[in-house]
Parts: C-alpha cells; structure tokens; sequence
C-alpha cells in the first residue's frame, strides 16, 4: 500500500476522502452540508436546501477500499449495530440515508489532478434503511447497497424532492 | 469560542411552545406552515436566516433538529448557545433572582447549612408572595390557601449563578393569546394569577424597602403596617431576615426578569435592594405582625382556670389555660350559653375544653374570637 507517507493512518484518509466526495456532490447540487454539533455518531452530514418545506437529508458516512472487479449488483456492508438501529427509525422529522463511498485499494489511485481536471475515484451509493427490522445481531448488521443507487447530483436532488414532499426516500 | 450545546437531553428538553415564545420576543415571525410537521420563522427586520421550528418533540432527531436552532440564534445574535438556551428555557417564566452578597462566598460556593437555609426562605418568599397575591394580610397562618400551595408545586428552581451566590428561582407565566377582535377592542388580557404572584412580591419588597426608611426616621411601626396592602406580611418579613442571615450585615439582593411572554407595567420594580441595617426593623415588624395578627382557625385546647359572668349578663368570659405557638398562655374566651355552662362543668371536673376560634393578641392577653365548637375533650371526638 502506499499509505506509508507520514500523517493520518489510511482510515482516516478515507474518512476525510469520502467527505469531500458529498461535499462536493451536494455542492454541486445546491445544497449545503453540514456536520451536527452534537454527540451523535450516527448522523456525519446534514444535506439542506431551500426548496418550498426546506427539507433537509441526514447522512450517515461510510467507506471502503474495494477492487474495480467488483461488479455484481448489491455491495454489502457490515454496519456496526448501533448506526444500524439509528439507520432504521421511521418516527424522524429527517429523513436518513447510508452513503457508501467506494475508493480504490491503493491511495494512488483515489486522486487524479491535472490542470486540467480534478478526478476523485471511485464513486458512492446511498440506501434508505428506514423501516427495515430489528436485529438481534450484537455487534455489526450486515446490509446491502444496491448498485443503481448511484449518488450523483441528479440522484440527490431527486432525493431531496422526495424529502421535500414528505415521501419516503 | 463560544460554548455549543452538544448534550442530548438538554436538546431533547426545549420546548417547541417555549422556543415560539423566545422567537416571537427576539423579532422573528412565523412565516409559514412546512407541511404539517413544522413552521418556518423569519427575521422580521427582513435578515435573511430562517428556521425550521418541529411542532412536536417525538421526532427521533427531535435533538439533532434543536441543536440547527440552536446554531442560528446564536450567529444571528452573536452571542453563546448557552446563554440562548437559558433564555429560552426562562422565556415562559419569571426569573427572580436572590442573591447574598456574602463575604465568604467569593468563590461561588457557600456553606451547606447556609445553603439549605437560604433555599427554604426562598421557598417561603415565594407562598408569602402567593398568599398575598390572593388576599392582603399581614400574617398568614400554617393554613394557606389551596391557590397559594398549587401554584408553589409548579415554581422551580434553576440552576444556581456566580455574583457571590445567587439562587434563580422560576415562576411559570402562561403567554398572553391574541384575539380576533383585539384590533377592534384593545382590552388589556386579565393578569395571570402567576404573574400576580411575582408582581406582587416586587412591590411588597420594594414597599419593605421603603417601610424600614420611613419606620427608622419616625421610630414607629406604622410604616409596615401601611405596607400590608402592598402585599408586606410576617411572613415576607420572616423569609428576608432569614435570608439576609446568609450573608449577616449585607443585606438582600433580588432582581426579577419578567417573562418576555407578558407585558409588565413599566413602573413595576424589578429590582430591590435591602440594606443590612433595615434587616433590625423587618425583624421586628414580622414579630408584631404575627403577634397582633389573628389567627384563623385556632384550636385552643386547655384547663378552665377563670369563670366571671357579671348578674344578669348573657355571656360570660372564661380564662382558659392553654399553650400557643409551643408556650404557655392565658386565653380569654367569651361565651354564651350553653357553652357557659359547660366551661363551668369543665371547670368542677377539672377537665380539658376544646375550642376553635380566631386568636387574637390584645396588649399582653390573648382571646380566641368567634368560638366554635366549645366541648369537654372526649364528649364529641370518642376519645376518653
């Protein structure tokens, strides 16, 4: 790996990457994100935006370093109980999401920048767990993020109307 | 770097109701209904923030949701989330601070003892306040008025503040409703028995204030005793000197914040200073209030020691050995018949009477006015 450059450790790294990577799709998109100030570890962005109900999206952050080959339709994740058991709530005034942010394995390849363009790989996907069942499970959930679920600007504002007329995501 | 509230429960704790009324006071204005789950307040003034005000508190991010609130009334008013959340929270109560301004209290703490003491003559300021606000009197008896003791459950109290010591006390005031028809007929809202209570303890402090001046220049009492009407009774006077023992010699400091919820009227006092040396004078005026003050429903039990019935008269004054307030006094009851009679028999049979009655202090003597109930012990209560 070539993480082996003085500074944070390649978690952190990712944590940071995958941040810039909504930041940026919701910037594009016209909406501003923004971290909670309180202790709350399941919600990492709030997503708003200034359509008629001013409907706002909170976003649960997650990564993984994953091989291009990787290609069927449903990425799984093991997400650990208690974000999954915060992740399922229907009684919110917020509607919430899991973002998925895919890298490569090697940090080289995260970052392509020419003077040209800016290039961040690979890609997130998002899924609403609102409504799933309890688990019994005492540590991780495993979940599954479909494929089709691409975040890009038209899908997130397309969520954010969805949120706007009070529709599940 | 100003304090951020991040602590779950205390988000979790606002009160949307409450937040409208800190809204409303601080020049927002509601500006439309989001769906049905929320509103949407403005800056009246046209600043461009908004807010997203839920309308309910069991919304699961109810938290997350308070803390964005939060966040904007603090840039918008360039001030801390904590003092915001403590005006938020006070917004539909009267605030009434106490403060000793005692020497030994320098680093914010105080003795225990002295803590206790300074809570329960808060405690009792507040029913002395509450009674008063109900009925004028210059002593009320260990019976209060139900008025008076509800209300005392809904006061609280909140946390305590630096500035020598300073107990907060918080009196819930109900916000004022606007009517349809307000335009047309500007009628002032009635005042809320709530807000009674807290302007009613201003002016009987400030009147105490202005009693203990006019009592030291003349040398008599009658200062207080015109007081009474401004809501001043032994007990207000009783609560004070036992405050003031906090800090002895330094007096009484107590500001009141009016909830932005109601108007007061401008002249009412909101923040009065008793001076160390008129704690002497409340001292003395509480003593003789209660001395010369009847006491409603006194049950005086005791031996017949004194029978005297002029020739011919109807009613007949009986001296009646009891005790009152825990000593040892002679009571004068006057009696018609067939009660006379009995104080007689109780008198051949050496036996206890029992006796209701409004007891009164004349000069160095007691008398129980308006007996009721006169009885031998054991005739009506089965005891023998």
């Amino acid at each position: 790996m070539n993480g082996s450059t003085p500074g944070m450790d390649i978690n952190a790294r990712q944590e940071q990457f995958a941040n810039a990577f909504l930041v940026t799709v919701a910037a594009v998109a016209g909406f501003t994100a923004a971290k909670p100030d309180v202790d709350n570890d399941s919600v990492d962005w709030t997503i708003a935006s200034r359509l008629p109900r001013r409907p706002k999206i909170d976003i649960q952050m997650k990564s993984r370093r994953v091989e291009d080959a990787d290609r069927d339709g449903l990425i799984r994740y093991d997400l650990k109980r208690k974000n999954y058991d915060d992740l399922i709530l229907t009684d919110l005034f917020t509607p919430r999401l899991l973002v998925l942010v895919l890298v490569p394995p090697d940090i080289g390849g995260w970052l392509e920048l020419t003077a040209e363009q800016l290039v961040l790989r690979r890609c997130a996907y998002w899924v609403s767990l609102a409504g799933q069942p309890p688990t019994d499970n005492e540590t991780t959930v495993r979940v599954s993020v479909p494929r089709s679920n691409l975040l890009n600007v038209a899908s997130l504002e397309g969520l954010m109307q969805r949120a706007n007329d009070q529709e599940p995501l | 770097m100003r304090a951020i509230i991040s602590d779950l429960d205390t988000l979790r704790s606002l009160k949307p109701l409450e937040l409208v009324q800190y809204l409303r006071a601080k020049g927002w204005q509601q500006d439309s209904e989001l769906g049905t789950k929320a509103t949407l307040w403005v800056r009246a003034d046209g600043g461009a923030d908004e807010i997203v005000l839920p309308k309910r508190r069991d919304f699961g991010d109810f938290d997350l949701r308070m803390s964005e609130v939060l966040k904007t009334l603090a840039k918008t008013e360039a001030r801390s989330q904590l003092d915001i959340l403590r005006d938020v929270q006070t917004a539909s109560a009267d605030l009434v601070r106490l403060r000793a301004p005692a020497r030994d209290a320098v680093d914010g703490s105080l003795a225990i003892d002295s803590a206790v003491s300074f809570v329960e003559s808060a405690r009792d300021l507040m029913l002395a306040a509450a009674c008063a606000a109900i009925d004028k009197r210059s002593y009320f008896a260990t019976r209060k008025a139900q008025q008076a003791t509800d209300y005392l459950q809904r006061v609280r109290m909140g946390q305590t503040e630096r500035g020598s010591f300073v107990l907060t006390i918080l009196s819930p005031v109900p916000p004022t409703l606007k009517s349809e028809q307000g335009a047309l007929f500007p009628v002032e809202p009635p005042e809320p028995y709530e807000r009674a209570v807290t302007r009613t303890l201003a002016q009987s402090l400030a009147a105490v204030s202005a009693a203990a001046e006019s009592a030291a220049a003349q040398g008599d009492m009658q200062p207080f005793i015109d007081a009474v009407q401004w809501g001043v009774s032994a007990n207000l006077c009783d609560a004070i000197v036992r405050i003031s023992h906090v800090s002895i010699n330094e007096g009484v400091d107590v500001a009141i914040a009016w909830s932005p919820s109601r108007m007061v009227a401008a002249e009412t006092p909101h923040r009065i200073r008793l001076q160390g040396d008129a704690i002497p004078l409340i001292e003395e005026a509480g003593r003789l209030f209660r001395e010369t003050s009847p006491l409603d429903d006194f049950e005086l039990q005791g031996a017949v020691i004194g029978l005297h019935r002029p020739e011919g008269a109807l009613i007949g004054r009986v001296t009646v050995a009891g005790f009152v307030e825990g000593q040892a006094r002679k009571v004068l009851i006057d009696l018609a018949e067939p009660d006379y009679s009995k104080a007689i028999a109780a008198h051949e049979q050496q036996a206890i009477v029992v006796c209701t009655g409004e007891l009164v202090k004349q000069g160095r003597s007691y008398r129980l006015q308006n007996p009721r109930q006169f009885r031998l012990r054991g005739d009506s209560d089965g005891q023998g």
